[in-house]
């Protein structure tokens, strides 16, 4: 059980390295969607308890979310604004997988120092987290297509989901299905206004909207 | 008594609103409302004054810690009556006053204000709890703020309401934060349950100052807190502008009594503090008065000045206190609050006459009067004695409280603190030479001499209405200068109630002092009716013919009215030597050429806290803001990753 989980978070690590170093948004969207797949799986796993039907419930709801209809919104969007690549990333690709690898390190620094539960001490859970909040902030601030952005949103939430899962293991899950809808809801209205934006400028890249400041 | 009198004024405000559509209506209803609420509030003032038992009323309020609790102690007692008679008195005068004004009889809100103005200062100096302390004091502020703007037409009315806006609602956050200090400490907000708890330990003792002299300083008009007194006394309506410094800049004196009543016992900080911010805002306002040309700014910083006058005494009254000296707390805190009486009612003479003279020259600028002792008899008159009043001159009320704090401050010197002895005297006597100069200036020209402009050729006294409250005043002046006791055993009940004594033992320990400050009351009215007597022997000995003639102008053929001796250059020598505090601008366009065509010559004396220093502070800020506003890269990913980088910073610095 232990083993399945620590491979897993290492997936997700590696995934969102991958996402760094990818200029395929459509390829982008695709791993997100493998990410949160990832995602729902891993409580399962991480329980040593046994399965409770709410757990079970909340696993599902999250890996058709973040698996399924996420994905869908986002392949909608850029289906309808019509473009495949982000050409001009403010930080190159290669150099972001440089910098990505650097938070990881940085990251498991972090962790060390971090006090946290005694049973934490040794899983990879916790650096994991930090990594993929700091990843996804990378691309956050490293690209300037909104899609992007978007994508860097959900994988900077993902981090913050994984941290939540390391700090409580008894969450009420009334909590976890509101941060869901949360990102479902911001997800949903950023896709719709990136359809707007695209239809407004003729392109979604956010540079363009530093015109709209007075 | 004291209920029945808010709600008759709460009620009034209530009617007059509703009948605003007919101003005859409304003004009758308001005029009866406010003098039967206000002569109820004496009746309860002048009940507790006369059996000193302190009639209380306390009901449950649905707000977390507060209480419907109003009381009158000797304190409240005293300032119960400053308020009830000067806004009785500028109500009676605004009714007049607003019939005769253009802009003011179509306000509809001019009556009601007033009225819940007059109320809530009712409210503030009884109230027993601070969260009705509070609410009353933001009523009034609120009132008073409306009043200011009630003649929105005029910019510098708009703008001094603005500033009056921030500076009581700075005022007001300061004395939460006050309040919530105190009432943290004691677990109630009844002063009563927090004055049970106290003194406070001295560090917390020089935080409440601080947050006091933001406070009640600001509402007092303490320099440097002063600087929405000068703007909005002159824009508010003239009886309001009485109210206002009359009885609502009083409130902040009344704030520090009471802080100080609640508080037992202040460390030697506040003596400090005080006595230091009171010689700076006496002297300085009385300067910044002697440079003004516009009859009610100049008006505004001379209540500056008594403020500062009479946080001396506050100041002096602590030193006592701290070094357990009674008598020194007891003249201290006495003159104080006399002064405050004293200030109340010359303040509000002097600006119900500038309403007068306001109303009959068509502007507040008092280089186009002259000539208005022979043509408005009555207010010049009455306005003159209110001047002599404030200069401080027997036998007149200003003479006796500023006696008081004169002794306060010589009996400083046998407390060991010499140096602060000093500096009030030396602030005393400047202050009261240059508040005389000052008036001999504003007055001189105001009223003697010839009329300059043909409005002052024109004027005339305002009917009964308005001459019957600036009598009463002027009135009250005289009987408390010419016999002070009901008045000083009243101020020492108060000064009694914050010291925490019993009032009997206030008498004997203050005898000696009175009968000094009778005395040289006394020598002073002789020199003034030797020097009458002998003005009236010279009219009889000269056959009672004074001959009317031109000057001799040195030749020139076509002199005018204008070219009397100006209240600029009247005060020129003193604002000369006082150049470096006043800083004077000066335009002048002079002459040139054989043919002179035009010349001009104004100057302005600018505040030195607002337009000296905190206007150019706000436009540096805003200039700075506005230069990094041009700097930024406005673009969304430079935000993410400022705030990606402190999140890091912040994260390897914690850990």
């Amino acid at each position: 059980m232990g083993q399945l989980s620590q491979l897993l978070l290492a997936f997700i690590v590696f995934l969102s390295l991958y996402l760094l170093g990818s200029s395929s948004l459509t390829g982008c969207i695709k791993i997100v969607a493998l990410q949160g797949m990832c995602l729902g799986v891993l409580p399962l796993t991480v329980r040593a308890e046994g399965f409770h039907p709410q757990g079970l419930l909340l696993a599902a709801g999250m890996f058709i979310l973040k698996g399924f209809a996420i994905p869908w919104v986002l392949l909608y969007a850029i289906r309808e604004v019509k473009i495949r690549r982000e050409m001009e990333p403010m930080i190159g690709y290669i150099p972001s997988l440089l910098i990505g690898a650097a938070l990881i390190g940085v990251s498991f620094a972090l962790a060390e120092r971090l006090p946290v539960p005694a049973g934490l001490r040794t899983s990879l859970l916790i650096p994991v987290s930090l990594a993929t909040v700091m990843m996804g902030m990378l691309m956050m601030i490293s690209r300037f297509k909104a899609v992007s952005q978007v994508i860097g949103y959900l994988v900077f939430e993902n981090g913050v989901y994984l941290f939540g899962l390391a700090i409580a293991y008894q969450v009420p899950w009334i909590i976890e299905m509101g941060v869901l809808l949360d990102v479902f809801v911001a997800v949903f209205v950023m896709g719709i206004i990136i359809n707007h934006i695209a239809r407004a400028f003729d392109s979604i890249s956010t540079e363009k909207l530093t015109r709209l400041s007075d | 008594m004291l209920i029945a009198s808010i709600s008759i004024l709460l009620v009034g405000a209530l009617v007059s609103a509703l009948t605003a559509q007919y101003p005859k209506i409304a003004a009758a209803m308001s005029l009866l409302f406010l003098v039967m609420g206000c002569l109820t509030g004496l009746v309860a003032a002048v009940g507790s004054a006369a059996f000193s038992g302190s009639s209380g009323i306390t009901a449950g309020w649905s707000l977390p810690w507060a209480r419907l609790s109003v009381s009158l102690d000797g304190l409240s007692t005293f300032f119960l009556f400053t308020v009830l008679i000067v806004s009785l008195l500028s109500g009676i005068y605004g009714e007049a006053y607003i019939r005769r004004s253009e802009g003011l009889s179509k306000s509809k809100s001019v009556r009601p204000l007033f009225l819940i103005l007059t109320a809530s200062l009712v409210v503030v100096v009884c109230a027993q709890n601070a969260i009705l302390f509070l609410f009353a004091w933001e009523l009034m502020a609120l009132s008073s703020f409306f009043l200011v703007i009630i003649e929105d037409e005029h910019p510098e009315a708009r703008r001094a309401g603005l500033l009056y806006f921030i500076c009581t609602h700075t005022a007001t956050l300061a004395l939460f934060v006050l309040f919530a200090i105190l009432g943290r400490a004691a677990g109630t907000l009844d002063f009563e349950g927090i004055r049970a708890v106290m003194p406070p330990s001295a560090g917390q003792s020089t935080l409440l100052l601080l947050l006091a002299l933001v406070g009640f300083g600001m509402k007092a008009g303490i320099a440097p807190f002063h600087i929405w007194l000068q703007e909005a006394h002159p824009a508010s309506p003239s009886h309001v502008s009485a109210v206002m410094s009359g009885a609502v800049i009083k409130v902040g004196i009344y704030g520090f009594l009471r802080l100080i009543w609640i508080l037992h016992s202040v460390s030697d900080v506040w003596a400090i503090v005080l006595v230091l911010a009171g010689a700076v805002s006496g002297v300085g306002g009385v300067l910044f008065a002697l440079a003004q040309h516009d009859l009610k700014r100049l008006l505004a910083y001379h209540s500056v000045e008594n403020i500062g006058i009479i946080t001396l005494g506050l100041g002096l009254g602590c030193l006592g206190l701290s070094h357990h000296r009674p008598e020194l707390a007891l003249l201290g805190f006495a003159g104080a609050i006399l002064h405050t009486l004293n200030h109340a009612l010359f303040k509000s003479l002097l600006f119900l006459g500038s309403g007068a003279f306001h109303q009959a020259l068509g502007t507040r600028e008092i280089e186009a009067g002259g000539g208005l002792l022979r043509l408005m008899p009555w207010t010049s008159a009455l306005s003159l004695i209110g001047a002599a009043a404030i200069s401080g001159i027997p036998p007149f009320n200003g003479f006796v409280s500023e006696w008081l704090v004169y002794m306060a401050s010589s009996s400083a010197v046998t407390a060991g603190e010499a140096r602060l002895a000093a500096v009030s005297i030396g602030g005393l006597a400047l202050i009261g030479g240059l508040a005389l100069a000052c008036f001999t200036k504003a007055y001189g020209v105001l009223c003697l001499g010839i009329p300059r402009t043909e409005a002052a050729k024109s004027a005339k006294d305002p009917g009964l209405v308005m001459t019957f409250p600036m009598a009463a005043l002027a009135a009250l002046c005289v009987f408390i200068g010419v016999w002070p006791g009901p008045a000083l055993s009243l101020a020492q009940q108060a000064a009694a109630t914050v010291c925490g004594m019993s009032p009997g033992s206030v008498h004997p320990a203050l005898a000696g002092f009175l009968d000094g400050a009778r005395l040289i009351g006394l020598i002073g009215a002789c020199v003034i009716v030797i020097g009458g007597l002998l003005a009236f022997a010279r009219f009889l000995l000269l056959d009672r013919r004074i001959a009317l003639g031109p000057t001799w102008g040195c030749g020139f053929t076509a002199p005018t009215a204008r070219m009397q001796y100006t209240a600029s250059s009247y005060a020129q020598p003193l604002t000369r030597a006082f150049a470096p505090v006043l800083a004077i601008r000066a335009h002048f366009h002079a002459p040139a050429g054989y043919w002179p065509t035009e010349s001009r010559f104004s100057s302005h004396a600018d505040d030195r806290v607002l337009d000296g220093l905190l206007i150019p502070a706000g436009s540096a800020t805003v200039g700075l803001l506005a230069w990094i506003k041009r700097r930024q890269r406005s673009r969304l990913q430079y935000y993410l990753l400022a705030v990606a980088l402190f999140l890091l910073v912040l994260l390897a610095w914690k850990l």
